[in-house]
């Protein structure tokens, strides 16, 4: 049992990260259902994973990817998800960034950057780890990571429209 | 390529303090969810060994039932043929040979003679007396040469 308090508490601190790397592919509703499934799995497992929060992430993305395969076509369904107005993050007035800036800046890169990005700042994983849940080489992941990170600083350093009244 | 660097990782902080929404996930009911799971593979390792059980039991009680009193292969006449010995010689093809040759049964296992026939012997040997019983015909025995065979 304490085993499991221990797990329990490793991957209660990154739920909300969880969450939003399977927002990657599914809406806000189906993106907890994946995440609490993915838990249960967690937590049936008889010897438990050596990175628990890495085989989270992992078992998070392929149980999304899955759930994309039996509902729809997946890049539409990414693309969609992309598009949609659920926020990714808590409005804080606190931030230099914006939250919805960042959305946006962040939908606007390419799927696999964007998570790349979501596993690294949010899912405070090493390359190495990434590079396993994304199945590439560690220095393609470190390639696309940098150049992700430029696309970011341009897009949120964008000066803003001017609205005409 | 450091103040590159330096910029990034400024960055990367400032996208850290960005904190994604919460999740409406409930490690409680997982946790459940997850016992409930496992208890219940576990409940159908042993249904199914419960199964295996009751079927062997079921067949090891049949068993005996099925066959008892009734012969498992059609029973041969050995009455009247019986294997007398094995035979070996010295030929690389035939190494053993059995023989199975007429013989006269003991009385005992011989069949009871009507009471006719037993009237019927008395009545001869009380008017012709001995002789007139018929001689008895027994096979007469061949020496076997196994250099022969």
């Amino acid at each position: 049992m304490g085993e499991h308090d221990r797990l329990a508490q490793l991957v209660m601190q990154r739920l909300a990260a969880l969450t939003l790397f399977a927002r990657q592919w599914l809406d806000a509703a189906s993106a907890e259902d994946v995440v609490q499934e993915t838990l249960t799995t967690l937590l049936m497992q008889r010897k438990s994973p050596d990175d628990p929060v890495a085989w989270m992430f992992r078992a998070v993305r392929n149980a999304a990817i899955d759930h994309c395969r039996t509902s729809a076509n997946r890049r539409r369904r990414e693309q969609s998800v992309a598009e949609a107005r659920g926020e990714w993050f808590e409005p804080r007035i606190d931030v230099a960034i914006d939250a919805r800036s960042a959305e946006q800046a962040l939908k606007q890169l390419d799927p696999t950057d964007r998570q790349i990005i979501v596993l690294r700042i949010w899912g405070d994983l090493g390359l190495a780890a990434i590079a396993r849940i994304m199945e590439m080489g560690t220095t393609t992941v470190h390639e696309r990571y940098s150049a992700a990170l430029e696309k970011l600083r341009t897009a949120l350093e964008k000066p803003c429209r001017k609205t005409t009244p | 390529m450091q103040e590159n660097d330096a910029v990034n990782r400024e960055l990367e902080d400032a996208l850290r303090n960005l904190s994604p929404k919460t999740a409406k996930v409930d490690p409680i009911a997982a946790a459940f969810a997850a016992g409930q799971r496992s208890t219940l593979r576990k409940l159908r390792v042993w249904h199914s060994a419960v199964a295996a059980m009751l079927l062997v039991n079921l067949g090891l009680w049949c068993w005996p039932s099925l066959h008892n009193g009734v012969p498992l292969v059609p029973a041969l006449d050995t009455s009247r043929n019986r294997t007398i010995g094995v035979l070996s010689g010295p030929s690389p093809l035939m190494t053993s040979t059995s023989l199975s040759v007429p013989v006269m049964l003991p009385d005992s296992e011989r069949p009871p003679l009507s009471d006719q026939s037993l009237a019927a012997l008395e009545r001869t040997v009380l008017e012709r007396g001995v002789d007139a019983l018929p001689v008895a015909h027994v096979p007469t025995q061949r020496p076997v040469n196994l250099d022969k065979l």
